[in-house]
């Protein structure tokens, strides 16, 4: 063993010490126990005795650490000169120690000396020559010529020596290589990377005397054997005699996890927020994809997407990522460079590989990784779809039988099925068993095992397949023409699943000539839409800059406090003495800055829809599939702005909305069928600003819902109030039900709704962002559901009004009206509560001041004004003094102070500086009409 | 009050070395209070007070502190003694609680008193536990009587966690101190 570079590490690691960083002394320790061991090796007793020391020293807080660390690096140092200038010789250095074996053997000495420094050479270019083989897909052929030179000198020296074993490896590792190449497969580097780093630590031994042992290569021969033989995983297992570096995944058995040392790199953040990017940028062309799978420019797109991913992922050491975006990257390679035609089983394969990004991405975070058999499992399929090797059996990732439509022909099975002659349960079964198999038989005989089927049938079924894939596919079903809205900024997103219809007749054996191409018009338009989408595509990219959200929502707050502290000076009345025209220029001149600056800061907090919009897609098609109904989905609107935080909070009811239209609104095709409807139902997305709100609307063209259904269902859980008589509640009344907690109509609850904890959460975080959700239904038409949100958090549209010498908001949205009554509407009730006519109501007035205790305030209505707010279908009236005027306001919170206030949920600061309370209007009307007996 | 005793040579050489806290002094009728400087925000003159509702008395209500709404607590109120007008010279104190509250910043409150004095260091050892005052409702806001030599007063060290607790502000009315008859 050379000792030199040892020691040259810990000189290296003496000069850079810093005693009070840990790792550099980490560093030394590890360098110095190095050293030790060449030292032991070399039975140098000297230097072990002073690698001891300086081992001891650096334990040893109280010591002189460097004093202690200077010697040894003298002495260490006289050593090695020692030591090398008897080198070839390996003679004893000047303190004296046992000499070492190697002296003995004179001619074999140099012999293995002059075999060590060839072989040595060798394998450095043979480990060149596989890492270049396993990162790029240029010139395989040379660099694979160039592994089999060095393996087969180095073999041919190895036996001159002789070096049996060593020789036997390398014998193994060609065969491999052989048998490999004639296969067809790919060369399997790892175990050729492993031959590699056993023949150097054999030839390290050589180096430094050790002739008589031989390093453990029983293990390594079995893996050559095992990675040469016809059913080796793609990537055989790594025993790791050396510490595994911190790169790898722990595989605990079940997830994919990153190492600590990992999870705190610097730079970890920002690669996650692009990973996202990328996979979200992926999903959307896939989808787009799916619609016209002849657009280079989207396969170019996620083919960049991975192959960005796979750059940062390599420099950050995360193999699992590295490994997944490489295989999906080199399948999308294949498609653009047009060796393969981009089918379903194609976009299913990388779907699912977004799927597992995203989940390695969520490791990445602390959060729970994808199970290390899925991926794998996914990493395999990609890999033998690049291969061009037939499916083996299903992927448990993606699901069963909808991917059985590949692309140009269907697969047996499903023909057999279409046939009748299997069910697809039986199907289901025979896929399984052949993903078990180690040896994969074909499906067809798998299925005459069963001895359900004749062999007769088996050749029919393959003769059709055959037809099929001459013909460029099976009968196309019959496709309704997907609904393009008249006026709409983007174009829509048809996603339409291929869920079999496994009940279909069986279709005439003969060959089909040509499958029919969609002669809808809308088919051109659909057509010329990709080139288009890619033009506008392209300019619609507007630049962008990451900017760090904490700072943003500092500089909006700022500018919130100047547009106060600039109102503030505005309205003070000290200015109106002053009678400067100058001075009232000037002031007009900031205030226009201030709003404008304002007008900008509220719009950086703005977002579009668009990334919801576009997830929602994803989950269209997901549950789609899952539910078996086709979806025509239509996005109306993703342009409309939100401010981000509203944008974060919708995305679940929006989610859970859309399964619920899907799952439990539209019909099974059949039924749809039956009513006379398209085959696809037709679920729409829409967002618009309306009246300084955002509106967003899930429409559904499916059965509407069921009055008689949601009265029994609340019957049934007691979700009625006890008086009330189910005839006389109005739909909305009766829709409104279904946010009664626990509710759920559902007659089975499957994994994607039904569990009844869904739309009262739903209604609660909409109405914890001070919207409204509402219902609207017709019986065998539809749906919609509509959400109504404030444009930001953290303004609202508010009516400031005065009750005594206090200033309250009443939140725009609740008013209905207000007026100052006169004597003839008022009306006691029992002497105590009053009551109001308005338009043919009569509703309850409470004052202000006595809700909130004031001591100031008016007292008689007549005096007052009374303001009508209605909440969820209640009314009443609240009586204030005066309406000082209509503004935006900006909510601050009270803090500790507000949390335990009932009826108050905020305060604001208006232009004059004072402090209004903002009237937490739901609350009120719900507690005083409860109250009012 | 036991006075203290002559400081001999050694332990004025103790008290030096020992470790200081700053505490900002402050009076509330005729009597001396402190709080741990580090705690105090700023100090400002009297603001107007928007009342909250149903709140305990001392609570007075809520200022805008450069746009933040802040709640505003009248520090004589909360130890029981009785209500004055406020001053020219009457401050408040904002001071930090324990935990966090908006925009990730301490919650905040402001203290009304009557008059603040100045920052001090007080040394521990000048600090005598609080079993000696006699009016025990206030001895829950007490953590120490400190002696300030100079001026030959006794300070007593409020607890601003206890004294200014947020959870008092439930809108529970019973928490106040009774005002003491004179």
């Amino acid at each position: 063993m050379d000792l030199r570079p040892i020691f040259d590490n810990v000189s290296k690691s003496i000069a850079f010490l810093d005693e009070t960083d840990s790792q550099s002394l980490a560093d030394l320790r590890t360098a110095l126990a190095e050293l030790r061991a060449g030292a032991e090796s070399r039975a140098l007793s000297g230097l072990i005795t002073a690698c001891d020391r300086g081992l001891a020293a650096l334990e040893d807080d109280d010591g002189d650490l460097t004093c202690v660390l200077g010697e040894i690096a003298a002495y260490g140092a006289e050593v090695l000169e020692a030591l090398e200038l008897d080198r070839a010789a390996e003679s004893v250095p000047v303190p004296g120690s046992a000499a070492s074996p190697a002296v003995d053997e004179g001619p074999e000495a140099e012999l293995l000396a002059l075999f060590i420094g060839s072989a040595n050479d060798n394998l450095a270019d043979l480990e060149e020559a596989l890492l270049e083989l396993e990162n790029t897909s240029e010139e395989p052929d040379e660099l694979l010529a160039q592994v089999k030179r060095s393996l087969h000198t180095i073999k041919g020296e190895c036996g001159v020596i002789p070096l049996p074993e060593a020789a036997r490896l390398c014998h193994a590792a060609e065969d491999l290589l052989d048998n490999g190449a004639q296969s067809g497969g790919g060369v399997p580097i790892p175990v050729l990377l492993e031959v590699c780093d056993w023949l150097s630590s054999y030839s390290h031994q050589l180096a430094s005397g050790d002739t008589a042992s031989v390093p453990p290569h029983a293990e390594l021969l079995d893996q050559i054997k095992a990675a040469g033989s016809a059913d080796a995983p793609s990537k055989p297992a790594v025993p790791a005699p050396v510490e595994a570096p911190s790169s790898a995944p722990a595989c605990s058995g079940e997830r994919i996890a990153f190492s600590q040392e990992i999870l705190e790199d610097e730079i970890l953040p920002d690669f996650i927020g692009e990973a996202r990017e990328h996979i979200e940028a992926s999903e959307a062309a896939l989808l787009e994809l799916e619609q016209s799978p002849e657009d280079t420019e989207l396969i170019n797109a996620i083919f960049r997407a991975f192959h960005t991913i796979k750059g940062v992922a390599g420099y950050l050491n995360l193999k699992p990522m590295v490994d997944l975006a490489h295989t999906a990257e080199t399948l999308m390679d294949q498609l653009r460079k047009g060796e393969a035609t981009c089918g379903k089983r194609h976009l299913d394969l990388i779907f699912t590989s977004c799927d597992v990004m995203g989940a390695l991405v969520s490791a990445l975070e602390g959060g729970e990784g994808p199970s290390v058999a899925a991926h794998s499992r996914l990493v395999a399929s990609l890999e033998r779809e690049i291969a061009g090797e037939a499916p083996v059996g299903v992927d448990d990732v993606s699901s069963d039988m909808s991917s059985m439509t590949s692309g140009n022909h269907r697969r047996l099975l499903e023909i057999l099925i279409d046939q009748g002659l299997l069910t697809e349960k039986v199907g289901q079964v025979l896929l399984e068993r052949q993903a078990t198999m180690t040896r994969p038989k074909h499906i067809g005989e798998l299925a005459l095992d069963t001895g359900l089927l004749t062999p007769a049938n088996i050749e029919a079924a393959l003769e059709i397949q055959k037809h099929e894939e001459q013909n460029g596919g099976p009968p196309p079903r019959p496709e309704p023409a997907p609904e393009i809205p008249a006026v709409e900024p983007a174009a829509p997103v048809a996603v339409q699943p291929e869920a079999p219809e496994v009940l279909r007749p069986a279709p005439a054996p003969e060959p089909i000539v040509e499958a029919i191409p969609k002669a809808q018009p809308q088919a051109e338009q659909t057509q010329d839409k990709p080139a288009e989408q890619a033009a506008a595509r392209k300019t619609r990219i507007a630049r962008t800059i990451k900017v760090n959200t904490g700072r943003l929502d500092a500089l909006v707050d700022l500018v919130g406090e100047l547009v106060i502290a600039q109102q503030m000076v505005y309205q003070d009345p000290a200015l109106e003495t002053l009678a400067s025209e100058r001075l009232t220029r000037n002031l007009a001149q900031v205030a226009k800055i201030t709003r404008d600056m304002h007008e900008a800061a509220m719009s950086l907090r703005m977002v579009t829809l668009k990334p919801t919009f576009q997830k929602m897609a994803r989950l269209v098609r997901d549950v789609s599939l899952k539910a078996g109904k086709g979806v025509d989905l239509v996005l109306t609107g993703e342009d409309t702005e939100l401010d981000r935080n509203v944008v974060e909070e919708i995305s679940d009811p929006m989610v859970h909305l859309i399964r619920n239209a899907i799952d439990h609104g539209l019909e099974t095709p059949s039924e749809r069928a039956a009513a006379g409807k398209s085959e696809n139902g037709r679920v729409e997305l829409r967002a618009s600003h309306q009246g300084g709100a955002i509106v967003i609307e899930i429409i559904d063209d499916g059965r509407g819902l069921s009055r008689d259904k949601i009265l029994g269902k609340a019957l049934e859980k007691g979700c009625l109030p006890p008086d009330a008589v189910p005839e006389e509640l109005s739909d909305s009344q009766v829709w409104d039900l279904i946010f009664q907690p626990g509710f759920s109509t559902a007659a089975s609850v499957s994994d994607i709704s039904g569990r009844g904890v869904g739309m009262d959460v739903v209604r609660r975080n909409i109405e914890k962002m001070r919207g409204k959700v509402e219902i609207s239904s017709q019986a065998g038409k539809g749906s919609i559901f509509t959400l109504r949100l404030p444009l930001t958090l953290a303004i609202i549209d508010g009516m400031v009004v005065r009750v005594g010498d206090q200033r309250y908001v009443l939140p725009t949205l609740s008013i209905e009206q207000s007026f100052r009554p006169k004597a003839e509407q008022m009306h006691g009730v029992m002497n105590e509560d009053e009551v109001v006519k308005v338009r043919d109501m009569l509703l309850p007035i409470h004052r202000l001041r006595d809700l909130f205790e004031q001591a100031d305030g008016e007292v008689d209505p007549v005096q007052g004004i009374l303001i009508v707010l209605e909440d969820n279908g209640e009314r009443c009236c609240f009586m204030v003094d005066e309406i000082l005027g209509q503004q935006q306001i900006v909510i601050k919170s009270l803090g500790e102070a507000g949390a335990g206030m009932s009826g108050i949920s905020g305060g604001a600061i208006l232009g004059d500086g004072r402090i209004a309370l903002i009237v937490d209007v739901d609350g009120l009307v719900t507690r005083t009409t409860q109250a009012a007996v | 009050m036991k006075p203290q005793d002559q400081p001999n040579e050694a332990q004025t050489e103790a008290v030096q070395d020992e470790p200081k806290v700053r505490f900002l002094t402050l009076s509330l009728a005729e009597e001396h209070y402190a709080v741990e400087a580090l705690r105090v925000r700023e100090i400002i003159g009297i603001l107007d007070i928007t009342p909250l509702p149903k709140m305990p008395p001392h609570v007075r209500g809520v200022v805008n502190l450069r746009g933040r709404i802040i709640p505003i607590v009248d520090l004589r109120m909360r130890l029981g003694m009785p209500e004055v007008e406020y001053t020219a010279r009457t401050c408040v104190v904002v001071l930090e609680l324990s935990g966090k509250g908006e925009e990730d910043d301490h919650v905040l409150m402001g203290a009304i008193v009557d008059l603040v004095n100045d920052v001090r260091e007080i040394g521990a050892s000048t600090i005598a536990p609080p079993s000696v005052l006699k009016t025990s409702e206030r001895a829950g806001f007490v953590t120490g009587l400190a002696k300030l030599e100079e001026e030959g007063l006794v300070v007593s060290l409020l607890d601003i966690d206890a004294l200014l607790d947020p959870s008092q502000l439930s809108g529970r009315e019973a928490d106040a101190i009774p005002s003491e008859v004179a």
